[in-house]
């Protein structure tokens, strides 16, 4: 359906529709095979990947857990290599009489835990909370804050960490921040 | 009739060159670019002004992106692409409008403005035409330059805009009836009769 109001031969009109519809000019042609080709490679690209859309996310996945592996075990080396005079110097509470606190997203003994990964955070941060402690290398903040959250306290890390075994239950490597516990903090003034 | 800019080539023949570039023959894509861009040019023109270009080149990189997952004739192709290009135009104005308020560009006001199709070739009577379209409402703009430049027709123009088909007649109704009373748009009309006659 045609629609040309208000009158259908307007010549003011006309003229200006000839001059909105008249062909195409070389400038605005230019460039037809540079951007031929960009969109023809565009297609190939994106082609493939609607297909094979799987295999990048296992990759990526496979490079992820590659790069916390490899990250634990440099966290591990360096820590390895300051653990040994830290523990002569801080004399930890014996592991018998001390509480262990309970532990945060600790899952129920029933699932299936995940222990390669469940170990090595524990014993890294309290080698390297027993560093600082003794007046070592600093520990780092994130670090610090998350051993705190796991112990359930800053009071309580001595105790969480002379407990600290190989065969402790699993534990997520980052306990979400808003699981720290609040009133352990305001504690800490009382020694462990 | 509202056949579009001139020597638009026929459905079958973007159909054919569709399905070329579905084969990821690079010629497919130069006859849908060079049959669909002079239109979208100047549609986003209006829409866009300095960006068009840009914008345009924009658009048609993610045809070619999408067009793996597109399944339709050409008639749905054109809907497509200027649905397409509405989108990333909006985007681009949303975007340049922001960097306006930016107090380093604040003396370049108004460059995505109705003035800018005419910047951009002096003297071009398109160039002008575009400019005088600009000027209107907005969505009186849109539906002249999809019906009356892209030769969209009316049930496509309302999928483009999103829009009732009432509304795109009104619209585009109300568009040319202000152009034909734009004083320049007479005077400019007036003027070619004059130069014409006088040769």
């Amino acid at each position: 359906m045609p629609i040309r109001p208000p009158d259908e031969h307007d010549p003011a009109l006309d003229h200006l529709l000839g001059a909105l519809r008249a062909p195409a000019t070389a400038d605005e042609l230019r460039g037809e095979q540079a951007m031929a080709a960009a969109m023809a490679a565009e297609y190939r690209q994106a082609a493939p990947k609607q297909k094979k859309r799987l295999r990048p996310l296992v990759v990526s996945i496979v490079a992820a857990v590659s790069v916390l592996l490899a990250g634990g075990t440099a966290v591990a080396a360096r820590t390895g290599l300051l653990s040994k005079p830290a523990a002569t110097q801080t004399p930890a509470p014996t592991p018998t009489t001390a509480p262990i606190p309970p532990i945060p997203l600790a899952p129920p003994p029933s699932h299936a835990p995940t222990p390669a990964r469940s170990a090595p955070p524990r014993a890294d941060w309290c080698a390297a909370w027993l560093t600082a402690a003794a007046g070592g290398k600093p520990m780092n903040g994130r670090d610090r804050r998350d051993l705190e959250a796991a112990a359930g306290g800053e009071a309580s890390v001595a105790a969480y960490c002379g407990a600290a075994t190989p065969a402790e239950t699993a534990k997520p490597g980052r306990p979400a921040k808003s699981k720290k516990p609040k009133k352990p903090k305001k504690s800490k003034d009382v020694s462990p | 009739m509202l056949e579009g800019v001139r020597h638009l080539p026929k459905d079958d023949e973007l159909a054919a060159a569709l399905t070329a570039a579905r084969a990821g023959d690079e010629r497919g894509f130069a006859v849908l670019w060079r049959a669909l861009h002079p239109a979208v040019l100047r549609y986003l023109r209006v829409l866009a002004g300095d960006a068009a270009e840009d914008v345009a080149s924009e658009t048609w990189l993610q045809i070619a992106r999408d067009l793996g997952r597109f399944t339709g004739d050409p008639a749905a192709f054109r809907a497509w692409l200027f649905r397409v290009a509405r989108h990333r135009g909006i985007d681009e104005v949303r975007r340049s409008g922001r960097r306006r308020e930016d107090p380093a560009e604040t003396v370049d006001t108004g460059s995505a403005g109705p003035d800018a199709a005419a910047e951009v070739i002096e003297g071009d009577e398109t160039a002008w035409a575009l400019s005088r379209v600009a000027l209107l409402p907005t969505d009186q703009a849109e539906a002249v330059m999809l019906r009356v430049v892209a030769g969209l027709d009316v049930a496509t123009t309302a999928r483009v805009l999103g829009k009732r088909r009432g509304a795109v007649r009104i619209a585009t109704m109300r568009g040319l009836r202000r152009l034909a009373a734009d004083p320049q748009v007479v005077h400019r009309a007036a003027d070619s009769r004059d130069s014409s006659e006088r040769v």
